[in-house]
């Protein structure tokens, strides 16, 4: 009885902190400090700054400001143009026409950066005007946009499978491999939407009458050569083996710096930007896995994962169910938190029920992401959305319902990955 | 004594600007090891420890930055209540936040201090290659986290005395709070 009370103490301790706004690596130090002194009889202070130590100085996290890092260099250069000229002749003619570059240039510049706010923020940039100026539906744009630039969750390097990784010391090499097949038919999903859209009527005033030939079209590959080849090496490094994840981030770091000099953009002022900008980023994301990390440890001596693992367990819920109910969990969690803090907050307690439920980890990781990504675009507290809403001036709820059709894809990929699970575990079993 | 505190709070202000300099260094020195354990496996040559020094320079890093993240408004925190309530409300709402902020990162300042002179005391060194004495890096962290300490009492006092809930950390923009 105890045990409860002190559970609930602990339970209102941290949503009053995180509720009010206190933030989010703080709040979970503070919480943890009361789990422990409410649990044990631990020298509380000692272990938490072993611990906090030790998290911190892991070598595994150092691929995680090393990608940031290329993440922001290339954000400064003029990759959104490129993107859409590149892409522009090859999809112009599909049906849904240039909606397609919202989707393939998110998919592009997902591979090489792991934020999806970056990315909406940098296809937009040029495709929203453009696309506006050709009288495309506004809703469309928005809306694949919004689903699109979620990519930049899952298609690798992915900050999230980074930390993930790190929290549930699983390899990252095999989470950004798991997450490419997953990444890329969600991308198709979207393109097939679009396509199904414009065939049931969707053209109408559209004014993109321009025809491109083939030659056009190759011309137009020199645009987006730099950064396929970047991508290709990056990815073709981890995955045959030849440089870790942390390796091949400072591959991406160096390639990065090529493609910003070649166009020109690399001065002073870029180099300082970008990389303070690295520095605040990976920053912010390292006190919230000292704070987890920390959390993790306090967890452990509440008994709190056991409590839950075994009453799920005693649930006997099949795992299908269990799927379903981690995922409407997340999506929940996801209108109040950003994706890190939301598995970082909850991978003590998930974890456990996870592995006692014989999911495959890897597995796992890659449907977590696409839960979180889900809440990226889903109100109150959707990143993408407020991105969009900044760069477009329209109100939230035009905005959350032109995301809405988008949100609904991804649910069916949560349900494809469920049922055929060999989409995201088939590649990094073949390592 | 007015012009003092004028004063004080603009050399602060410059520390945090420098330690997140420092910082940044760090983010380019783990580069730097992680590329020549790459180079020295390329050429066969053999460098003790790099991974572990790119492990301490990432703790530096974060730690350094700490202060200057969250005066540029970096560190995330969940805004729903908060850009919802009037302005006396969200003034005193902020004051709470950065009392428990203020007790946490001191808290959390003193006890890395104490790891990293426990270290000296008995010269820890870390397991494998590098057999750093880790009094070294540790005390850079714990360095971090003292300007991390003093930034957060310093916005503390900062909105108390300008009476503006805004006045601690910048808010976070689109980008920083992803």
């Amino acid at each position: 009885m105890a045990g409860i009370a002190l559970t609930l103490i602990f339970l209102l301790v941290l949503f009053t902190l995180l509720g009010s706004g206190v933030w989010i690596g703080i709040s979970l130090l503070a919480v943890a400090w009361v789990g422990m002194e409410l649990f044990t009889t631990r020298m509380v202070g000692d272990s938490m700054a072993l611990t906090i130590w030790s998290a911190s100085s892991s070598w595994t996290l150092t691929a995680l400001p090393l990608f940031i890092w290329m993440g922001e260099i290339l954000f400064r250069t003029k990759l959104s143009e490129n993107l859409f000229k590149g892409l522009q002749p090859w999809l112009h003619g599909l049906p849904g026409g240039l909606l397609h570059v919202n989707i393939t240039g998110s998919a592009i510049f997902a591979a090489i950066c792991g934020s999806s706010a970056a990315t909406v923020l940098t296809v937009g940039k040029m495709a929203v005007p453009e696309l506006k100026r050709r009288n495309y539906p506004e809703n469309m744009i928005i809306g694949t946009l919004a689903g699109a630039g979620t990519l930049g969750l899952l298609i690798p390097p992915s900050i999230i499978l980074i930390i993930y990784g790190v929290t549930v010391n699983e390899s990252i090499v095999k989470l950004f491999i798991a997450g490419v097949i997953p990444g890329i038919m969600l991308a198709l999903l979207f393109m097939g939407y679009v396509a199904v859209w414009d065939l049931l009527g969707g053209r109408k005033d559209r004014t993109d009458t321009a025809s491109y030939t083939m030659s056009d079209r190759f011309r137009s590959l020199g645009q987006l050569a730099p950064i396929l080849l970047l991508i290709l090496s990056i990815m073709g490094s981890i995955a045959f083996g030849y440089a870790t994840a942390t390796e091949a981030a400072v591959l991406g770091v160096v390639g990065a710096f090529a493609i910003s000099w070649q166009q020109g953009h690399l001065t002073r002022e870029s180099f300082i930007s970008s990389l303070m900008g690295a520095t605040r980023t990976s920053c912010m994301i390292a006190f919230i896995l000292a704070g987890s990390a920390f959390l993790t440890l306090a967890m452990g001596f509440t008994g709190l994962p056991r409590a839950v693992a075994e009453w799920i367990a005693h649930m006997q819920l099949t795992p299908a169910m269990l799927i379903a109910v981690l995922a409407i969990f997340y999506i929940v969690l996801g209108c109040f938190l950003d994706g890190i803090s939301s598995i970082v907050l909850t991978m003590a307690v998930v974890e456990p029920i996870a592995r006692q439920a014989g999911f495959d980890m890897i597995w796992f990781g890659v449907f977590l992401t696409i839960v979180v990504e889900i809440a990226q675009i889903t109100p109150p507290i959707g990143f993408n959305l407020f991105v969009l809403q900044g760069m477009t001036g329209r109100d939230m709820d035009f905005i959350a319902k032109a995301a809405l059709p988008m949100f609904a894809l991804m649910v069916l990929a949560v349900v494809i990955i469920s049922v055929f699970p060999g989409i995201a575990t088939w590649l990094p079993s073949k390592m | 004594m007015n012009q003092f505190f004028t004063r004080l709070d603009k050399a602060l202000e410059r520390l945090y600007v420098w330690a997140g300099a420092a910082a940044a260094m760090f983010l380019v020195l783990v580069g730097v090891c992680v590329l020549t354990s790459i180079l020295s496996r390329l050429f066969d040559i053999y460098v003790a420890g790099v991974n572990a020094y790119s492990g301490y320079a990432m703790a530096a890093s974060s730690f350094l930055a700490l202060a200057h993240t969250f005066r540029e408004g970096g560190h995330i925190r969940v805004a729903l209540v908060r850009s919802k309530l009037a302005p006396t409300a969200k003034f005193w709402l902020e004051i709470w936040c950065l009392l428990v902020a203020t007790a946490m990162s001191s808290y959390l300042a003193y006890y890395l201090v104490y790891l990293a002179w426990i270290s000296w005391k008995f010269e820890e060194k870390s397991e494998g290659a590098a057999a750093t004495l880790l009094w070294w890096p540790q005390s850079i962290v714990a360095i971090g986290a003292i300007i991390f300490a003093v930034s957060v009492f310093h916005g503390l006092i900062r909105v108390m005395v300008r009476r503006d809930p805004d006045a601690a950390s910048a808010a976070p923009t689109a980008l920083t709070a992803k």
